[in-house]
């Protein structure tokens, strides 16, 4: 066997053993989705809980609640997390940063302050009110920062980032003098938003957000084997044949899509698109076609575990937003990550 | 396998879970609904679904009115009539029937010089927190001028010494007989605030009146620059300004007594007395109305008014006491930022009501839950007027 077949052979080996690892991840997505279940500030005993899944039992509230309420809830929770941890993926391999997420771009705050808007002031109130308003805000972002970025050359990557942090602290900037002039009822609402939380998703969000994710996911998906090439460079890419401009625009179609529905159903929740994409990395690889699926999975079964934690009041006896959480358990966590593996990190 | 069909596998898996989930789920939604399995789950749920699903009665009224507020008593009324289907028959009881205890107050009025003709009032200002998380309460024995010349406050003041004046003049007295006193008004009793005063009051303010900002935040820079300059107002022309607000201002006592603290820089004006007043129970409401009257010397006023507010209560609740089995309440504020606990103006309201209230925490509670909600099905809803989300929204309709 030549050198260039064995380590092509190694390749496959560590592509099937890391599908094997996502297949198993999968079926761990079910298993902790029933567990989510359990958990709420509702209590119903898990017995119950069993009962109303699988032999139609409990009471009118009790259905209610973990049929309307714990399993939409833990949809969204699954899918917001697959839909950010695959956006930061994209994100930093596009600008090749390791820093890059969907609030690089101020993606999300663009959607924070359309649903801050919404919130306080009733704006958009009849095409859906903040989640709506938060969508549309993300788009108008995402166009905003491309408009900005093009020139006779092109559109640069770091123009392209350079206009998302400066379009991201406007909106910031926004949102903060938003905080500044509403009335307190108002802004304990605003700030919740800004905070993240999966407390208001019912079926209404799965049916309006989680398309909205998917397709983006799928976009994304489609971007995967130009992901791997522009992760060499831009001009290595191109003399590959990959029309940069082409994948450009569809990353930042596919990104606005996913954070715009993950913001329209759980408000902002930060750091998961930057570091759940880091720890896959560290675990595969930087081969975008085992990384993708494995953000996806790891996405979701990061943010279920979250959000069982946020609800359970197993913290400070009390529901917690999962943005609060998803910054507080994820930055040691990725902390931890970073020093072992150190000079491969990257 | 290629990479691709994996990552689309992977997102199918997850819209699989959902999907499944949610045909299966709602096929079993269907069987449920028939089996007639415990609880409160024997009545037909309504066709709206969310919250009208155990269909309670939903019941809207205005912030506005549970503070020092001459409409503390409508409000409830309000409340009465859509939750019991009558008027509280207001003539059943009399006011020497009703019993001495019931929302009894303890005066601030400390002194009366009838001298001097001032009154020295009891004022209330919360402070730093305790060893026990709780906070403490300064209390300052303040010497007011009686019938000064201007004030500054709230809109509840201002419509509670209208009421005042009415009852001095028979029923019936003109809006300037009020607004002569009214130097500045708390911004959101101005049009398009949160407590706009001609919404709540029917009371035009007149445009030489100023719009002053919320005391909640004395001790800032802007905030204390209008209040000086109103007080920099009232030395110029000598004239006495009492400015009455709320305790639970922003900074504490320690923090505006301070140097450039909001109290230490009015000590600097003669003409000028601060009031502050309690208003976490209807006690303390009746007892800042006495003080109030006292102030403005309208002290017999004020107790016609408090008498008379007491016996309405009074009738109410033995009314509501009548009606068994008891209801439960559930009362959220604007926007679902917080659920009416213990302890409160509103939790009185509640008891005055008859109503038992599913939340159980103190004073307005944070993240009790939609959950909670569900699983307790209040038999009455209370929601605030001005509240951003639609009805449907406020009862998670279309939710589910």
């Amino acid at each position: 066997m030549s050198n260039e077949e064995e380590i092509q052979a190694n390749l496959e080996k560590k592509e099937v053993r890391a599908i094997f690892i996502i297949m198993g991840l999968s079926l761990l997505i079910f298993v902790i989705f029933v567990v989510s279940l359990f958990y709420g500030v509702g209590e119903i005993p898990r017995q119950t809980v069993l009962d109303i899944l699988f032999n139609n039992g409990g009471t009118r509230g009790q259905i209610y609640v973990v049929k309307d309420m714990r399993v939409p809830r833990a949809i969204c929770a699954a899918t917001v997390g697959a839909g950010l941890a695959i956006s930061g993926m994209a994100m930093q391999a596009l600008f090749r940063n390791p820093m890059a997420s969907p609030s690089t771009l101020g993606i999300s705050s663009g959607a924070a302050f359309g649903a801050s808007i919404a919130i306080a002031f009733g704006i958009g109130t009849s095409i859906g009110g903040a989640p709506m308003m938060a969508f549309i805000f993300c788009l108008i972002t995402m166009l905003t920062v491309y408009a900005l970025s093009i020139t006779r050359h092109g559109t640069p990557v770091t123009l392209l980032l350079l206009a998302g942090v400066a379009l991201g602290s406007f909106f910031g900037g926004l949102t903060s003098f938003l905080h500044f002039i509403v009335d307190a009822e108002a802004l304990q609402n605003v700030v919740y938003w800004t905070l993240g939380s999966f407390e208001r998703c019912y079926w209404s969000a799965v049916r309006t957000g989680v398309p909205v994710i998917v397709v983006g996911m799928i976009v994304l998906c489609f971007t995967i084997r130009e992901l791997n090439i522009i992760s060499l460079g831009e001009e290595q890419a191109e003399s590959l044949g990959v029309n940069t401009r082409r994948v450009k625009l569809t990353i930042l179609l596919g990104t606005s899509l996913t954070v715009g529905g993950c913001v329209a159903i759980s408000g902002v929740i930060g750091f998961v698109g930057l570091i759940i994409p880091h720890i896959c990395r560290a675990l595969t690889g930087p081969n975008h076609k085992i990384l993708a699926p494995m953000c996806i999975v790891s996405g979701a079964i990061f943010m279920m575990l979250m959000d069982i934690l946020s609800k359970s009041g197993l913290i400070l006896d009390s529901v917690i937003p999962v943005g609060v959480l998803t910054s507080l358990l994820g930055a040691p966590f990725f902390i931890y990550i970073m020093r072992k593996k150190k000079t491969e990190f990257w | 396998m290629n990479a691709k069909i994996a990552a689309i596998i992977a997102i199918v898996v997850i819209v699989a879970a959902g999907a499944g989930g949610a045909v299966v789920l709602t096929q079993n939604h269907g069987n449920n609904s028939n089996n007639g399995n415990g609880g409160s789950g024997d009545s037909t749920p309504t066709e709206k679904g969310g919250w009208y699903a155990w269909d309670p009665t939903v019941v809207i009224t205005k912030t506005a009115y549970y503070g020092q507020s001459p409409m503390l008593y409508k409000g409830a009324a309000e409340m009465f009539k859509t939750i019991y289907g009558k008027d509280v028959n207001t003539s059943q009881y009399t006011s020497s029937q009703v019993p001495a205890d019931f929302l009894s107050y303890d005066s601030l009025i400390v002194a009366e010089d009838n001298v001097n003709n001032t009154v020295t009032i009891d004022s209330i200002i919360r402070n730093t927190k305790d060893s026990g998380g709780n906070y403490t309460w300064h209390h300052e024995n303040t010497v007011v001028p009686v019938n000064p010349d201007w004030m500054i406050c709230t809109g509840s003041y201002v419509a509670l010494l209208y009421e005042l004046i009415k009852i001095h003049n028979g029923g019936t007295a003109d809006q300037s007989a009020v607004f002569n006193y009214v130097y500045g008004l708390d911004k959101s009793a101005l049009a398009g605030g949160t407590s706009d005063i001609n919404e709540i009051y029917g009371l035009t303010v007149p445009n030489t009146v100023v719009s002053i900002n919320s005391t909640y935040s004395l001790n800032t820079q802007s905030n204390l620059t209008q209040y000086l300059n109103a007080y920099d107002a009232a030395h110029a022309q000598s004239k006495k300004l009492v400015t009455m607000m709320s305790g639970s201002t922003g900074p504490t006592y320690d923090q505006m007594i301070a140097e450039d603290g909001f109290l230490k820089k009015s000590a600097e004006y003669s003409e000028v007395t601060n009031l502050f007043f309690g208003a976490t129970s209807v006690a303390e409401v009746f007892s800042s109305i006495e003080a109030l009257g006292a102030v403005f010397g309208l002290k017999d006023e004020a107790q016609t008014f408090i008498q008379e507010t007491r016996t309405n209560f009074y009738n109410m609740y033995m009314q509501a006491k009548e009606v068994t089995p008891q209801k439960t309440v559930y009362w959220e504020s604007r926007n679902n930022a917080s659920a009416c606990g213990q302890n409160n103006i509103s939790s009185t309201i509640l008891d005055l009501l008859n109503l038992k209230n599913i939340v159980t925490g103190e004073g307005w509670v944070k993240g009790f839950g939609d959950e909670n909600v569900v699983l307790k099905e209040p038999s009455v809803i209370i929601f605030y007027t001005g509240d951003s989300r639609t009805m449907d929204q406020m009862m998670r309709v279309a939710t589910a």
